[in-house]
């Protein structure tokens, strides 16, 4: 057992430095000692990842349905992809996100209830029919493997399409919950732009999803398919631009943009992320259309940035999410305004100077 | 992995305190891997029965990290059992 | 005698047995240093409140009376049994507690306003300091009860909130829902701690260690109701007698229960901005944001999905 005497100095040391305020937030919050105000969430690559898997997995089924409701032959592979990569996606995010839980051989009470105000519940049921319905959706091509000469693959193939449909319904919450999952909370960077967060994760998710299936067109020689989806990958890339300059302007008057920037790595990651998902796919894409012609290289690097990106991004506004709530200018800042405070009584007022040069409360 | 074995007398939640053998009272929180769950803890203290608890020195905190509770491992000390 | 009690606690509440202006009549039952039993509803005679399930109960702090000694946050942790940190000095005037945590439930913050152009604004109590004993605010729409995805979080039949240790499965989530940076997440244990409000003390008739232990009575526990006449009349007080920075946090209309919380079951009286005690002055319900989040997402991608609809409808067969 250790004793407070028997820390070793420079252990004790560490704990030895006051805390001290951050830069942002406004410069005429006080805080605490600049000690934090709010807990960050306690998650950690688990979790970014996991919102990226779900993201690309929720899209490739909605394409696939879209590929399936054309009826046309020539997308039968990009249906059928749908549903692989829908179905890897659910395969690694089940375990994805029990490893992240602290006590993980309690998992099962997540479905001891269901509790809508809860985006972590929501989503549980989300995953759970998502791979459910995937499941089905994966049965032909299964059994095909399996089972070479097994007959009534019709009916299971009618199982499948049908399935297809809530798959994608699903599919779409598995795009956009972890938006609502991150703006639910009281960390200021997530809470400052929840309509945002939520377009930009739909956006970027479907870009992954289009990204993902155009790589395995062009790496099967269907150009054409992957000249397809790259389309609908340039589509959602321009509006994952929008929403994301959306909410650096909300960030910027909710005044949590410093989070961003409060360290290093996290301000790199930000901008790599926006660089790499959006400004290398849209410049790659934009060519290959203007040019008319279909460039393998283009497509594949297009491909590649766009899932790199979509990754980087969840791991950074993460990051500054957790910065944003470590930061008590910030989160004290936030708070002000948040909740609509009305009237605030006298002694909750910030002081004003006055003109004998001292400085009063604010008397209304 | 260290041992204390003694009888756990007071518990809150996956908290409890032995008092060991010797005499001195520690607190030990219970870890997630351990097979007990908090719930067990109850018993084991109004049961006063000695138990060994294996356990870790908990990081940054004056208490043990119990991985696992086990029966007894030394009989008690004589001058215990004359008692 | 009946006159000093009065004034000492003139906010005592009546209804509770109390006879006007002296002791509680059954304080004359336990004379003794040692007694070899629990007290029943023993509340009664410390708090003079009568603990009864289905009622609400609360903690009013009146930080005006803190004088920063501790013991709540002593005998939180011994009743408890939370493990002390190994935290050394904070450089943060006396608290080198710091804040609320896995482990800590009470924490006292210590304010040193010795900035002179302060001088002419501060009240004479407190002599320029400012202590507050900080707790979770038991919240009427607790954000960490909203997010829990198991039910482990939960609210009791004495209108409070606490986790159930055997159901917790560290998921984490109500750790940044909560708007006050309250609940945490003991990473030896892994689930997630916070004040229970002394549950197992309330089912057994007994006040919150913290409010019993508290000598200057900063710290109340009651119904709340009752505490919040009390808090009214305190702040009607204070401001009679010239201290007109006083104000209520926590209590319907006031400060920190903006936003949909409505209002906190622990509540405090503070004298400067919140933000000096670390708290948000209009902290909001996170639950809120669940709609246009997911909305807007799902909204994005239904689009986007059209839009491969509209692209795949092209003339190859
Ligand atoms: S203060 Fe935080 S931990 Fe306490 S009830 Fe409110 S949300 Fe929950």
């Amino acid at each position: 057992m250790t004793l407070v005497n028997d820390v070793p100095f420079d252990r004790r040391e560490r704990g030895t430095r006051k805390a001290e305020r951050q830069p942002g937030g406004a410069k005429d919050t006080p805080t605490y000692y600049g000690h934090p105000a709010l807990k960050a969430a306690p998650w950690g690559w688990l979790v970014w990842s996991y919102i990226f898997v779900a993201g690309t997995a929720g899209a490739a089924q909605v394409i696939g349905t879209a590929a399936q409701l054309s009826g046309r032959e020539d997308l039968k592979p990009v249906r059928d992809n749908g549903r692989i990569i829908g179905m890897l996606g659910a395969l690694a995010g089940a375990p994805l996100l029990i490893a992240d839980l602290h006590t993980p051989k309690r998992f099962y009470n997540m479905l001891r209830i269901f509790r809508s105000t809860s985006p972590m519940s929501i989503g549980t049921f989300t995953l759970l029919s998502f791979s459910g319905f995937t499941g089905l959706t994966v049965l032909p091509q299964a059994l095909r493997r399996l089972f070479p000469f097994w007959r009534g693959k019709k009916a299971v193939e009618t199982v499948a399409d049908v399935a297809q449909f809530p798959a994608a319904v699903a599919g779409l919450g598995m795009t956009s919950y972890t938006a609502a999952l991150l703006s639910a909370t009281s960390s200021p960077l997530w809470a400052a732009a929840p309509k945002e967060l939520g377009g930009r994760f739909a956006a970027s998710s479907v870009a992954s999803g289009a990204a993902a299936l155009a790589l395995v067109e062009e790496l099967n020689d269907r150009p054409a398919n992957a000249r397809l989806l790259g389309k609908l990958a340039l589509v959602a890339t321009a509006a994952n631009l929008v929403f994301s300059r959306l909410s650096r302007l909300k960030y910027r008057e909710r005044k949590v943009e410093a989070a961003i920037d409060a360290d290093p790595a996290t301000a790199t990651a930000y901008r790599a992320a926006t660089v790499i998902g959006v400004g290398v796919p849209l410049f790659c894409l934009g060519v290959s259309l203007l040019s008319g012609r279909h460039s393998r290289r283009l497509s594949l690097t297009a491909s590649l940035a766009t899932l790199a990106g979509g990754l980087l991004m969840r791991k950074a506004v993460m990051q500054a999410g957790e910065n944003s709530a470590n930061n008590s200018a910030i989160s004290l800042t936030f708070a002000r305004e948040d909740g609509g405070r009305g009237e605030l009584p006298p002694g909750a007022r910030p002081l004003i100077p006055a003109e004998d040069g001292t400085r009063r409360r604010r008397l209304h | 992995m260290r041992e204390m074995t003694g009888i756990i007398t007071v518990v809150q939640e996956g908290r409890f305190r032995l008092v060991a053998d010797d005499g001195r009272s520690t607190l030990f929180v219970l870890s997630p891997s351990a097979r007990l769950e908090p719930q067990d803890l109850t018993g084991l203290q109004q049961a006063e029965r000695r138990v060994t608890v294996r356990y870790r020195d908990d990081r940054g905190r004056i208490a043990g990290l119990a991985h696992d509770i086990v029966p007894p491992r030394s009989g008690p000390t004589r001058s215990q059992a004359a008692a | 005698m009946t006159e000093a009690w009065d004034t000492a606690k003139p906010w005592i509440s009546k209804s509770a047995g109390m006879i006007e202006g002296s002791l509680h009549p059954r304080v004359l039952d336990y004379t003794d240093s040692f007694i070899d039993e629990v007290i029943p509803n023993e509340s009664e005679l410390t708090a003079g409140v009568t603990i009864e399930p289905g009622k609400s109960y609360g903690f009013f702090t009146d930080t005006t009376l803190c004088i920063g000694c501790k013991a709540c946050e002593v005998a939180c942790k011994e009743w408890n049994q939370l493990p002390a940190e190994e935290q050394g000095m904070s450089g943060m005037s006396y608290d080198n507690t710091r804040g609320l945590s896995s482990s800590t439930w009470r924490h006292v913050t210590f304010v040193e306003k010795v900035d002179r152009e302060h001088t002419d604004d501060m009240q004479p109590f407190q002599s320029n300091w400012l202590m507050m004993s900080d707790v979770c605010k038991h919240c009427a729409n607790a954000p960490c009860l909203e997010a829990c995805p198991t039910g482990a979080l939960f609210r009791t039949e004495f209108d409070t909130v606490v986790v159930q240790q055997d159901i917790c499965n560290g998921c984490g989530y109500c750790v940044p829902a909560c708007p006050f940076g309250v609940v945490d997440l003991d990473m030896s244990d892994g689930k997630a701690h916070k004040c229970t409000l002394c549950y197992d003390r309330l089912k057994g008739g007994l006040e919150p260690a913290c409010a019993k232990s508290c000598p200057t009575d900063s710290i109340q526990f009651g119904e709340w109701d009752d505490l919040y006449e009390r808090a009214q009349e305190r702040v009607e007080d204070l401001h009679e007698r010239g201290a007109t920075n006083a104000y209520l946090y926590g209590t319907p209309g006031a400060p920190g229960a903006t936003g949909g919380l409505e209002r906190l079951q622990a509540f405090f009286l503070l004298s400067d901005r919140p933000e000096v005690y670390g708290l948000p002055a209009a902290p909001t319900r996170p639950s809120r944001r669940v709609a246009p989040a997911l909305g807007t997402g799902l909204a994005t991608a239904a689009s986007l999905a059209l839009a491969a609809i509209f692209l795949f409808s092209g003339k190859r067969r």
